[in-house]
């Protein structure tokens, strides 16, 4: 064995990176266990698709709630936050080319998470604690599903600080000069927001922990909404930041692209440490106990200043890979740019396909239903899942996936395997999903409520018919959601596949060839500019101007909505 | 991805804000805690009970 294979450190002939061996152990286990939390938490949500078509309904109801609260569980919170471990140590050491602060207290963090994520699973399996993700109290679960929450929730919260500690190591041994590279800055900002979250999660999960072994006689309903959302909500936006961070990451990777302005691009990640967890409001839209100056301060002003800034991330990432694409010479036209991109490189298309879709899908929806009076119209109805699966699954797991596809050759040294099948996963994954998350908010439009097993309300005392409609779009749906779980399954597959078979990729292997880097091949080129109609990026303004109109359309058609179903005469 | 920042020169006040974590994490920290969680306790705490 050579000295270099025996050094702390590696030379990775894939990416260049110089790889701590201690930190791409955790990077590889943390990951490992995220994507095996996707399929056993994939199973339980084939399991509710299933049940909640009206023409199947394959569970039966208590069977639907626990598969519900498993599904919820786990591919909300414990897929995504192993799987952001792995994210946040790879930023913190392999980017920074650095050693990781406290490998240790990085292995509490794994075993924290990994023992909670199985306790809370042990009372759920087993059907005394079917209380879904929110677990609204009085409704009751087993003490160890809280007290599996809250060793989950610490492990989080000691990676983050892994990961704080790595940065001052970083600065301190100066691995980098001047400011942090804006992917690493969009960690900080994650974890930044994580720790909000999950202080919020530990300041009602412990008491109501305690209320469940009953040394607490009451928790109060509406204080225990408005801080659990704290959590609930903002663990989300680590997800939103995390997969906008892996956006930058791969333009840059795919194109040698740089952003248009990092300037801009961190004066908007600066506005989602601000502003950004404030939209936990808007759950509680409909909650009597709060003033309007709450809710209206908190999710129609502050929350627009992040919206400000999802926008800015969503003109400046195919912003920057049309100006990479165009200075390369694919400068003819609108879209010359776009056309001859690399369609049949998953971690583009996976890339570009969560950017599209979380901007038109999760994010113009999200907008739409924080303002106060239309979420009348869709509140705690089937809109809601239809709209968080249109940040994270089409935004935030689509664009988790196609990092996988970067980081398997790094981090577990193992060519990808089954390339055919990686090429179209992208494609089938989020055809579902689009089309599973529209379905289910234009059947929540109509009303149908989340969080039942039976739309047709078969055998209960208060029958509800709901339009035709309603049924056939819940029926189109879980059809694009069984195509989304194939999706998955052959995004597991390929994983799985990659890591025990695919061809090894040796230490000393020649280095991968580089992506150019646009700059340089610019000036090679000796043109002086780029562009039309003097933008350097008009295709990308012409997106963000479809953005744009379809937010204001989608908007004012929601409010004619509500003339009509909340009549004034 | 950086952009270095020169040594001669002494960085914005923009730039040393966005360079230091601790300082974000405290105002990340207190602007939710503050407008989102603590007003909203005050909010509920303050319904008049019942008669």
């Amino acid at each position: 064995m050579s000295t270099t294979t025996m050094s702390e450190y590696r030379v990775d002939p894939v990416s260049g990176l110089k790889i701590n061996r201690t930190a791409n152990t955790l990077v590889k286990w943390n990951a490992f266990a995220a994507v095996v939390f996707l399929l056993v938490g994939g199973l339980f949500g084939l399991g509710v698709a299933l049940t909640r078509m009206p023409s199947v309904q394959l569970l039966s109801p208590e069977i639907f709630y626990l598969a519900l609260t498993a599904h919820g569980l786990i591919n909300l919170a414990v897929w995504i936050i192993f799987f952001e471990m792995a994210v946040l140590y790879f930023l913190g050491a392999h980017v920074l080319g650095n050693r990781l602060a406290t490998p240790r207290w990085a292995w509490t963090q794994f075993w924290l998470m990994l023992v909670g994520a199985a306790m809370v699973a042990v009372a759920v399996l087993g059907g005394n604690s079917s209380v879904m993700m929110t677990s609204y109290v009085p409704l009751t679960a087993e003490p160890h599903f809280y007290l599996g929450l809250i060793l989950f929730a610490v492990g989080a919260l000691i990676g983050c600080f892994v990961f704080l500690g790595t940065l001052v190591i970083a600065k301190r041994e100066k691995t980098y000069s001047g400011s942090l590279p804006l992917v690493v800055f969009g960690g900080v900002t994650a974890t930044i927001i994580a720790v909000f979250t999950i202080v919020s999660g530990a300041l009602i999960l412990i008491p109501t922990f305690l209320w469940s072994v009953g040394l607490i006689e009451h928790i109060d309903p509406m204080m225990y909404r408005v801080v659990w959302w704290g959590f609930g909500h903002s663990s989300q936006q680590i997800n939103v930041v995390t997969h906008i961070s892996i956006w930058y990451l791969i333009s840059s990777l795919v194109f040698g692209a740089k952003p248009m302005s990092e300037k801009v691009s961190r004066g908007a990640f600066l506005l989602y440490i601000l502003f950004l967890q404030l939209g936990s409001a808007h759950h509680l839209l409909s909650d009597p106990g709060l003033t309007s100056a709450w809710k209206i301060f908190n999710t129609s002003y502050m929350i627009y200043l992040a919206v400000l800034a999802s926008m800015i991330h969503g003109l400046t990432v195919p912003g920057s890979i049309e100006v990479a694409q165009r200075k390369k010479g694919l400068d003819a036209g609108l879209f010359t740019w776009l056309r001859k991109a690399p369609w049949g490189n998953p971690i583009f298309s996976g890339m570009f396909l969560s950017l599209v879709g979380f901007g038109f899908i999760g994010g113009i929806t999200g907008v739409v239903m924080s303002v106060e009076q239309i979420n009348m119209i869709i509140h705690n109805t089937m809109y809601l899942p239809g709209h968080f699966h249109g940040t994270l699954v089409v935004g935030t797991t689509m664009a988790f996936m196609a990092a996988t596809y970067w980081l398997i050759p790094v981090v577990f040294q193992r060519k990808i395997a089954l390339t055919g099948m990686a090429k179209w996963q992208p494609y089938v994954f989020s055809l579902g999903a689009w089309v599973f998350s529209i379905a289910l908010m234009g059947a929540g439009t109509m009303g149908v409520q989340r969080r039942h097993a039976d739309i047709t309300f078969a055998g209960q005392p208060l029958a509800y018919q709901y339009p035709e409609i309603a049924k056939g779009l819940m029926d189109i749906g879980e059809i694009f959601g069984v195509i989304m779980s194939v999706g998955a399954v052959m995004f597991i597959i390929v994983v799985l596949a990659s890591i025990f078979t695919g061809e090894r990729i040796a230490e000393d292997s020649a280095p991968w060839p580089k992506v150019e880097d646009a700059d340089v091949v610019f000036e090679k080129s000796g043109k002086k500019h780029i562009g039309i109609w003097g933008m350097e990026a008009p295709g990308t303004f012409v997106l963000a101007m479809i953005l744009f109109a379809t937010i204001i359309l989608y908007y004012f058609i929601n409010f004619k909505y509500l003339s009509t179903v909340w009549g004034m005469s | 991805m950086s952009e270095p920042i020169s040594g001669d020169v002494e960085p914005h006040a923009m730039q040393k804000l966005l360079d230091n974590n601790w300082i974000l994490l405290v105002l990340g920290v207190a602007v939710p805690a503050v407008f989102y969680t603590l007003w909203g306790l005050w909010n509920i705490i303050n319904i008049p009970m019942a008669p």
